[in-house]
């Protein structure tokens, strides 16, 4: 979890930026362990899985090594590393759409044998409840569904801990516009997993319910 | 607990991950391969660089060969059919010179004799 800087912190930071920016190889090493763990998790938050966490948290370090003199000192550095962090991974959730796309295309015309994409655990008995890292997966699945600012908003707030306050400053927007979009993606995820677990219940009744009983007869 | 009610339990149970999300740890390999990766980046665009050079150099090689010898061909054909060129004024100035021309005697003479 981010805590907030102190000043010390504060100054360390302004001063690896500037070692940086003049190209201090050993500047750029010290950021990369500082920063990797913050980058690999925030990347996470929006791909799911942690190759691809890691295969962009490269491509971050490789654009902050490469765009550093455009760092012009007005943000924290840690700010200006998320927002490169959450612009990477925005760009590598969109290229796996348009993969997903490509591939479903190929599969209507014939182009391609039909992939199995890995459904959600709805095979456990109903009255198991979901492990823990089902839930994760079930939740992480249910943000990609969130409009992508809302997406941003409560990847890094939720899964990375940034203040709201933070959180404006990556976005480059007010505090009051965060505070709506972690709202309504609260409201969009309850939906999602309600949905969810209804068709779960419809598909495995729980014994002694109405859509149990109805199975057993028809059976 | 009605369907509706376990419903609600389960979104809130899910929802309260979001609290407790794990963390990944760093890759101690991830150093290495963003040099790597730097080094790549560095010997396309090296690559890229030379590509465009030589892609820029070629036609314009081209281009000056076609008009020199444009230039060539045009003056050779000037030089041929103008009399007053340099050329020509030098030819004529040595038939005076030395009376290399048609002289009217030996005319005289070459047609006396058939």
């Amino acid at each position: 979890m981010l805590q907030k800087l102190t000043q010390r912190e504060s100054v360390e930071e302004r001063e690896l930026g500037e070692r940086l920016a003049a190209g201090d190889r050993e500047a750029f090493r010290l950021l990369v362990d500082r920063y990797q763990a913050k980058v690999i998790n925030t990347c996470y938050g929006f791909l799911g899985t942690k190759e691809d966490a890691e295969d962009t948290a490269q491509e971050v370090f490789v654009q902050i090594f490469r765009s550093i003199g455009k760092f012009r000192g007005e943000s924290m550095l840690s700010t200006w590393i998320y927002r490169i962090a959450v612009t990477r991974s925005l760009d590598a959730v969109r290229a796996k759409n348009r993969m997903k796309r490509m591939d479903h295309l190929k599969q209507l015309l014939g182009l391609s044998e039909i992939m199995n994409e890995p459904k959600a655990p709805d095979n456990l008995a109903p009255d198991i409840q979901l492990e823990e890292k089902e839930r994760v997966d079930l939740l992480l699945r249910s943000i990609e569904t969130l409009p992508e600012n809302q997406r941003v908003a409560i990847t890094l707030a939720k899964l990375e801990g940034l203040s709201y306050a933070e959180v404006a400053d990556v976005m480059e927007t007010t505090l009051a516009s965060v505070e709506s979009l972690l709202f309504r993606a609260r409201k969009n995820l309850e939906k999602v997993l309600s949905k969810y677990f209804e068709r779960r219940s419809v598909d495995h009744p729980r014994p002694g319910t109405p859509h149990e009983e109805h199975r057993r007869d028809m059976a | 607990m009605t369907t509706r009610g376990h419903i609600q339990h389960e979104v809130r149970k899910t929802l309260e991950c979001l609290d407790r999300m794990p963390e990944l740890k760093g890759n101690p390999f991830l150093y290495t391969r963003v040099e790597a990766r730097l080094r790549e980046l560095a010997a396309h665009e090296k690559e890229t660089v030379g590509h465009r050079v030589v892609a820029v150099l070629k036609p314009a090689l081209l281009f000056i060969l076609v008009v020199v010898n444009i230039i060539t061909v045009a003056r050779n054909l000037l030089n041929s059919t103008d009399s007053t060129s340099p050329r020509s004024t030098l030819v004529q100035t040595i038939v005076q010179e030395y009376s290399l021309g048609p002289d009217p005697r030996t005319q005289f003479f070459t047609t006396e004799n058939k």
